[in-house]
C-alpha cells in the first residue's frame, strides 16, 4: 500500500506519454487502432491518478505520520472533513488535485466524445495528454506528495522513520469553505483546458465551421462557472476567517485567480460573433489560448513564491518549471496559429458601430484592459527588482485606481450590449430602448444623493446597476409580453416560456443580474465604519445603530484547539437584538493562535465582530466592531450568478408544431401584414439573437 | 412706585453679559483649542499617511495603519507597524510635510515601503501602462473596424451575384440553426 500511490503516478506519468506518442502516430499514419488506444491511454491516466489521491487520502485518514506530507500537514485530532481537505493543504497535495481534477476532465472530454469528430479527437486527445504529462512529470520527479520520512540512526545509516503524531493542519485553513474553496478554484483553472485542447486541436487539424465552439461552450461555461464560485468563496473566506473585515486586498494570488477569469468573460461573449456572424476567429482562438496560459500563470505564482503574497506557498524552484511549461505553450499556439492563420479568415465584416457585434467588441477590449491592469500590477514588482534592482510594492490604492473606472464602464456595457441589435441598430431604436432604463438610473441616483450616498464611484454604480437591471427587466417583460398576447397566457408564465426557449440568451441576463448585484455589494466599501475597543464586562461599544454590551468571557477547549470566546449582546434603540460570540482559537498542534468572526449579515449591513485577544500593554480583551454595509448582496449576487450560469447551460425547449387547416391564416402571414409593436418585437427578438 | 424695566431688556443684558463671558471665556481658551483641533487633525492625518506605508514586519502585505496580524497573539498592529505609526505621529506633530515623512521611510526601508509605486522615474510606467495600453487598442481597433466596413463596402459594390462560397456558408449556418 505504502508505494502503490507513486506507483500509480508513475504509471500515470507513462500512460501520458504513450497517449501523446501514439496520438501522434495515428494521426499521422492515420491508423484508428492508433488513435483508440492514444484514446484508452488517455483514460487510464484518469483511473491511475485516481488511485494515487485515493491513497493519500487513506494515508491521511490512517494517521500515517511516516509519509512527510502526512505528518506536515495532520495531526490525530483533526475532525474527519479536515484530514479530507488536508490533500491540497500544501504544494505537493495542491498539484496532485490540479493532475486529478485535470484527468477528470480530460476523462470525460474524451468519453462523451468517443464516437464523434473522428477528425478533431486525435488531436484534443495529444494537446490534453501533453498538458497531463507536464503535471504527472511535476508530481513525480519535482514535488512528490508520496516522500516519505527518514532519520540517521546512530550508526549515521539513514532509516525510514515515523512521526508519532503530525503537525496539524493550518488553522487558516480549518473552516468548512476551505473544504471547497480550493477544489472549486482548481476546477475553473483546469477546466480551461478543455476549451484550449478543443481550440488548439481545430487549428492544428484545420477543423472546418465553427463546431469546436459548440462543442466546448458548455465546457467553458462549467470551467467559468467553478472559476466564479471559487473567486466568491476565497473572498468569503477571506472575510469570515482573516477578521480583517474585508473581502479583497489585491493579493497577487487573488489577482492571478482574476485574470482567466476575465478573458474567459471576453471569451464567452466574442464566440458570439464568430457563432453568429463568422467573426472574430483569430480573436478567439488568442483568448482561449490567453485564458490558459493565465491558467498555468496562476498556478505558478501561488505554487512558486515569485511575488509576495500571504497566500504564497513557498519559495521554491518549482517557477522554473512553469516558465519553461509557459513558454512551451505559447511557442507551440503561436507556431499553430502563424501555419494555419489562413484559416482563420473572417466570413463577415462589422457593418455598424452601433451594434451588437461592437458592444461585443468593446466588451473585449475593456475586459482586456481590466486583465492587463491587474496582470501588469501583479507583476510590475518582479519587473521593477529586473529593471532598476530595487522591489517596489503595488498595493490595493493602485488597482482600486485602475480598475474601478474600468470596472464601471463595462458595467454600462452589460446594460447597452444586450439592447442593440446584430449588424446596425437605429436611432430610433436607441432611444427607444435606453430612454427608460436610463431615466430609471438616474433618478435611482438622486434619490440616493439626497439620503446620503456622496461617493461618487458609488453612485454611478448605483445608477449603471439600476440602468442594467431595468434593461434586463425591459428585455424579459417585451418578450413575455409578446408570448403572453399569443398564447393568451399570464405574464409570469410567459416570462418561463421565455427563457426556456433561448436559455442561453435569458440565463445570461440572468447572470449579468447577478453580477449588477455583486457591483452594489462592492459599492458598499466607501460606507465601512470600525471601532477598536478594549472591553472589560459590563463594558459596552457603540458602532452605528448598535450598542454592544461585552457580558463575558470564557474558554471553551477540545483536543484540536482551546479557545477564548466573547459573549456579547447586541441592542438597537435600546432593544436587545441578538448575542454574538467572537472567538480566538489557539491549535495545539501547530501552536497557532486563530480569529473566528462573529458576523450578524443583513441586506443592509453586516456587523462583523473580531475578538483580537487581550491588549498587548495590559491584557485587556479586545474588541474590534466594523459596521459593513451591502455585503450580503455579493454573495447573493454570486448565487444568481451560477444559477443563470446553469440555465444558459441547459438545452432551449422546442416549439411543438401542430398542424392545422390550410385556410387558417399562418402566424407569420398574420405577423408580416400586422404593424403593431408585438410583431415588430418577435421579429427584433428573432433578429436579435 | 418703581418701574421695572420691560422684561426683555433685562434679559437682553442678561445675554450680553453671558455673551461677551463666553467670548472672553473662548479667548482664554483659544490656545488648547487650536492645539487639540490640530492634534485631532493630524492623527487622522497620521492614520491616512499610515494607509500609504507598507508595515515592514516581513510577516503581512499590510499597510502600517491596517495592519492586522492572522495567526499572532493579537488581531492588531504588530510591534513594527505600531512603531511606524508611532513615528508618522511624531512628524505629523512636529508639522513635517507628507513628502518629508514618506521620504523618511523610504531612506530607512527602501521604495518598497511605499504601498504604491511612486510616479516618477521607472515606476511612472506603473501608473501610464495601464491607461496607454488600452487606448493604442482602442485605436487599433478603430482603425481594424474601418478597414473592415472599406471591405465589407467593397464587396457589396463588386456585385450582386451570390457566389458559391456565400451559398455554402448560407447551407452550413442553416445546418447550424437545426443543430441548436
Amino acid at each position: 500500500m505504502d508505494i502503490l500511490g507513486s506507483f500509480a503516478l508513475l504509471l500515470a506519468l507513462l500512460a501520458a506519454v504513450y497517449a501523446i506518442g501514439a496520438g501522434l502516430a495515428g494521426i499521422l499514419t492515420r491508423k484508428t487502432l492508433l488513435t483508440k488506444s492514444a484514446r484508452n491511454a488517455g483514460l487510464a491516466v484518469f483511473i491511475l491518478v485516481t488511485i494515487a489521491v485515493g491513497c493519500l487520502e487513506y494515508y491521511f485518514f490512517s494517521d500515517n505520520f511516516s509519509m512527510a506530507y502526512v505528518a506536515a500537514h495532520s495531526n490525530r485530532a483533526l475532525p474527519f472533513y479536515y484530514k479530507f481537505a488536508a490533500l491540497w493543504a500544501g504544494q505537493e497535495g495542491s498539484l496532485l488535485l490540479w493532475t486529478w481534477l485535470l484527468s477528470t476532465y480530460a476523462f470525460f472530454a474524451l468519453l462523451v466524445n468517443r464516437n464523434k469528430h473522428p477528425e478533431l479527437m486525435p488531436y484534443v486527445g495529444v494537446v490534453l495528454a501533453g498538458v497531463q504529462t507536464f503535471f504527472l512529470t511535476l508530481n513525480n520527479f519535482v514535488a512528490s506528495p508520496f516522500a516519505v520520512l527518514a532519520g540517521a540512526d546512530p550508526s549515521g545509516v539513514m532509516r525510514l522513520s515515523a512521526l508519532s503524531d503530525g503537525h496539524g493542519l493550518n488553522p487558516l485553513l480549518q473552516y468548512p469553505e476551505m473544504v471547497i474553496h480550493p477544489p472549486m478554484l482548481y476546477l475553473g483553472y483546469t477546466g480551461f483546458t478543455v476549451p484550449f485542447a478543443f481550440a488548439l486541436a481545430a487549428l492544428l487539424g484545420r477543423y472546418p465551421g465553427e463546431k469546436w465552439i459548440h462543442v466546448t461552450r458548455r465546457w467553458t461555461m462549467i470551467a467559468w462557472c467553478f472559476q466564479s464560485v471559487g473567486i466568491l468563496l476565497g473572498a468569503h473566506w477571506a472575510y469570515a476567517v482573516l477578521g480583517w473585515g474585508g473581502y479583497w486586498a489585491w493579493d497577487p494570488v487573488e489577482n492571478a485567480s482574476l485574470l482567466p477569469w476575465i478573458t474567459g468573460t471576453a471569451f464567452l461573449h466574442s464566440v458570439m460573433m464568430q457563432e453568429k456572424r463568422g467573426m472574430m476567429k483569430v480573436w478567439n482562438i488568442w483568448l482561449v489560448f490567453t485564458t490558459f496560459m493565465l491558467c498555468i500563470l496562476g498556478t505558478m505564482l501561488t505554487r512558486s513564491g515569485i511575488v509576495s503574497s500571504v497566500h504564497a506557498f513557498a519559495q521554491s524552484s518549482i517557477g522554473d518549471w512553469f516558465v519553461g511549461f509557459l513558454l512551451l505553450v505559447f511557442v507551440v499556439c503561436f507556431a499553430s496559429y502563424w501555419k494555419n492563420r489562413d484559416y482563420l479568415r473572417s466570413d463577415n465584416q462589422l457593418d455598424s458601430l452601433v451594434s451588437r457585434e461592437s458592444s461585443f467588441l468593446f466588451n473585449n477590449l475593456i475586459l482586456l484592459a481590466a486583465c492587463f491592469a491587474v496582470l501588469w500590477g501583479t507583476l510590475f514588482p518582479v519587473l521593477s527588482e529586473w529593471v532598476v534592482g530595487s522591489k517596489i510594492s503595488v498595493g490595493p490604492p493602485f488597482f482600486n485606481k485602475v480598475n474601478i473606472p474600468i470596472a464601471l464602464f463595462l458595467l454600462l456595457l452589460t446594460g447597452v450590449g444586450p439592447l442593440l441589435a446584430w449588424r446596425k441598430t437605429s436611432l430610433d431604436a436607441l432611444k427607444r430602448n435606453f430612454a427608460w432604463p436610463l431615466l430609471g438610473g438616474l433618478l435611482a441616483g438622486v434619490v440616493a444623493w439626497i439620503f446620503g450616498f456622496r461617493d461618487i464611484y458609488s453612485l454611478l454604480c448605483l445608477i449603471l446597476g439600476v440602468f442594467v437591471t431595468l434593461t434586463i427587466l425591459s428585455e424579459f417583460f417585451r418578450g413575455a409580453r409578446v408570448i403572453a398576447a399569443r398564447d393568451g397566457s399570464n405574464l409570469i408564465s410567459a416570462v418561463g416560456e421565455l427563457t426556456m426557449r433561448n436559455t442561453r440568451r435569458y440565463g445570461g441576463y440572468v447572470v449579468h443580474f447577478g453580477m449588477v448585484l455583486i457591483f452594489i455589494g462592492i459599492a458598499g466599501v466607501p460606507f465601512n465604519k470600525d471601532v477598536q475597543k478594549e472591553m472589560a464586562i459590563g463594558q459596552t461599544l457603540n458602532i452605528g445603530p448598535y450598542s454592544i454590551l461585552c457580558q463575558n468571557f470564557d474558554r471553551v477547549a477540545n483536543a484540536n484547539y482551546d479557545s477564548e470566546r466573547a459573549t456579547l449582546e447586541v441592542f438597537r434603540n435600546g432593544k436587545s437584538e441578538m448575542m454574538l460570540y467572537p472567538e480566538r482559537r489557539f491549535f495545539l498542534a501547530s501552536q497557532v493562535t486563530e480569529t473566528m468572526v462573529a458576523v450578524q449579515s443583513s441586506p443592509l449591513r453586516d456587523l462583523y465582530i473580531v475578538y483580537a485577544g487581550r491588549s498587548p500593554e495590559n491584557g485587556q480583551p479586545v474588541i474590534h466592531a466594523y459596521l459593513n454595509p451591502l455585503v450580503k448582496w455579493i454573495w447573493f449576487g454570486g448565487i444568481v450568478v451560477v444559477l443563470g450560469t446553469g440555465l444558459a447551460m441547459l438545452p432551449n425547449r422546442r416549439t411543438a408544431l401542430v398542424l392545422r387547416p390550410v385556410s387558417e391564416q399562418s402566424w407569420g402571414e398574420r405577423v408580416s401584414v400586422s404593424t403593431s409593436p408585438i410583431a415588430a418585437i418577435a421579429q427584433r427578438g428573432d433578429a436579435s439573437d | 412706585m418703581i418701574r421695572r424695566r420691560p422684561a426683555r431688556f433685562r434679559s437682553s443684558g442678561l445675554n450680553s453679559l453671558l455673551i461677551a463671558f463666553a467670548a472672553l471665556s473662548v479667548a482664554m481658551q483659544a490656545p488648547f483649542l487650536v492645539s487639540s483641533a490640530v492634534y485631532a487633525q493630524q492623527t487622522e492625518r497620521g492614520k491616512e499617511l499610515g494607509r500609504r506605508v507598507k508595515c515592514m514586519c516581513g510577516g503581512c502585505e499590510d499597510s502600517a495603519t491596517g495592519c492586522n496580524h492572522t495567526g499572532g497573539s493579537f488581531s492588531g498592529p504588530c510591534d513594527t507597524a505600531k512603531g511606524m505609526q508611532k513615528e508618522i505621529n511624531e512628524r505629523v506633530n512636529r508639522n513635517e510635510s507628507d513628502d518629508l515623512t514618506l521620504q523618511a521611510f523610504v531612506q530607512e526601508y527602501g521604495p518598497t515601503v511605499l504601498i504604491v509605486p511612486p510616479a516618477k522615474g521607472f515606476n511612472l510606467a506603473a501608473w501610464i501602462t495601464p491607461v496607454v495600453m488600452p487606448i493604442f487598442a482602442l485605436i487599433l481597433v478603430w482603425f481594424l473596424v474601418r478597414r473592415w466596413r472599406k471591405r465589407a463596402t467593397l464587396a457589396t459594390a463588386s456585385g450582386p451575384g451570390v457566389s458559391s462560397e456565400f451559398l455554402s456558408r448560407a447551407q452550413r449556418e442553416a445546418g447550424k440553426e437545426d443543430h441548436e
